[in-house]
């Protein structure tokens, strides 16, 4: 028997679980920890379910929760590995998905900014419309598009000169 | 631009495609469901993430003395003893920061302050605010978090200091406690040389004061935005 605040969590969790994994993963390029990270989100999920199932999008909640603990895993594993200045270091680390791991597409969009990082995932791995990205992140329509913009500009650069960030230190 | 988009596009769905893989959504459920022995398959889990969360919130404990306060005390280290102030300059004046009266000898390039704990003064034109959004235009990465959004004058978040193209700013965006309750603040910004520091921070805000202790708090003294001044000991 299951217990009535778990009511609905198993069809949200079958519909969710995926695009929660596939943002985990690109985010941090790494299969285990997407894994780990889908299940923390989604645990958080289960806990509060009572509160979130009644949100008007608890499926946005889940992958704001899972964007928040992606950047909070790699902050972690900065300060564990007391990495102090160059992004590359943190790239180094991990134990990747080869195929997002050393992708240098994926690799300069997991070297952008933590809110420009998660709103290109967003976009182009979970396929979320510009307003459903604003309420994952919990910003103005406009700010996603133009974080979107900077963060285009700025893969296109890294990508045109992908030595440049590592060369001016 | 149009081939980075159709290249994003492309090897998003690429993701996407291996994510759906990895997830094997009923064989997750099912194997939740053997480890938590019958019922609830979460609760197990569930247990573990709990007491791991709340070691975390044991490392990063906030205090609040009686006199209002607030200090950050964690395991190990109970007294707060502040050692050093990082002013940030006003977003107008980022590029003209000087390096004053460092209260340790640190070698030219990156510095790593164990066990300290900072001050990191909030120069911003825009007070800090919570539970609010205006974005500031120029740098969209002001999220934060907070235990609670109740008086709208403290905050206790997690950031750092990134580079951008068009500057430093400072990111804020570590869930303190279990709340999971949005607390997104337009003041913490800063513009500077895009080669200033990465850095991590963590504290309280108190005012335009941001209140920080982290074990480890890297830096840069030399460059700017940073001036680093001795802080004056609290009572």
């Amino acid at each position: 028997m299951r217990d009535r605040t778990e009511e609905g969590f198993d069809e949200f969790f079958r519909s969710c679980h995926a695009a929660v994994v596939g943002v985990a993963l690109a985010m941090v390029g790494d299969t285990e920890g997407a894994r780990d990270l889908a299940q923390e989100a989604m645990l958080r999920a289960l806990r509060d379910w009572r509160r979130v199932s009644r949100l008007e999008r608890p499926d946005m909640w889940v992958r704001r929760v899972t964007v928040n603990l992606a950047i909070d895993a790699r902050r972690r594993l900065a300060r564990e590995l007391r990495v102090v200045q160059r992004r590359s270091v943190l790239e180094e680390a991990a134990v990747g998905d080869p195929a997002v791991e050393h992708s240098p597409l994926w690799q300069a969009v997991r070297a952008l900014p933590d809110r420009q990082r998660a709103a290109v995932v967003l976009r182009y791995v979970d396929d979320l419309s510009v307003p459903e990205i604003a309420l994952v992140l919990e910003v103005a329509e406009g700010t996603i598009k133009a974080t979107l913009s900077q963060a285009r500009s700025s893969l296109a650069r890294r990508l045109a000169e992908p030595l440049e960030v590592e060369a001016d230190g | 631009m149009d081939d980075l988009e159709s290249r994003l596009d492309t090897e998003g769905a690429d993701i996407r495609t291996r994510a759906a893989a990895v997830a094997r959504t009923e064989a997750a459920l099912a194997a939740l469901r053997t480890a938590t022995h019958r019922r609830s398959p979460w609760m197990p889990r569930f247990a573990a993430v709990a007491a791991v969360a709340a070691a975390v919130v044991t490392l990063a404990f906030v205090v609040r003395n009686d006199d209002g306060h607030q200090s950050i005390s964690s395991a190990g280290e109970s007294t707060f003893a502040p050692t050093t102030v990082f002013s940030i300059p006003t977003v107008s004046t980022a590029a003209t920061a000087t390096t004053a009266a460092p209260t340790t000898t640190t070698p030219p390039e990156t510095t790593v302050a164990s066990g300290s704990t900072t001050e990191a003064t909030l120069s911003t034109s825009t007070p800090f605010t919570r539970c609010e959004y205006t974005d500031p235009g120029k740098f969209p990465i002001t999220v934060s978090r907070a235990l609670a959004c109740a008086d709208g004058t403290e905050v206790d978040v997690t950031g750092e200091f990134v580079r951008d193209e068009d500057g430093v700013a400072w990111l804020c965006d570590q869930v303190a406690g279990s709340d999971e309750q949005p607390c997104v603040g337009d003041g913490l910004q800063l513009v500077g040389e895009p080669t200033a520091v990465v850095g991590a921070y963590s504290g309280i805000k108190q005012g335009n004061t941001l209140l920080i202790h982290q074990p480890y708090v890297p830096y840069v003294p030399s460059q700017p935005p940073f001036t680093e001044v001795p802080l004056t000991p609290t009572s």
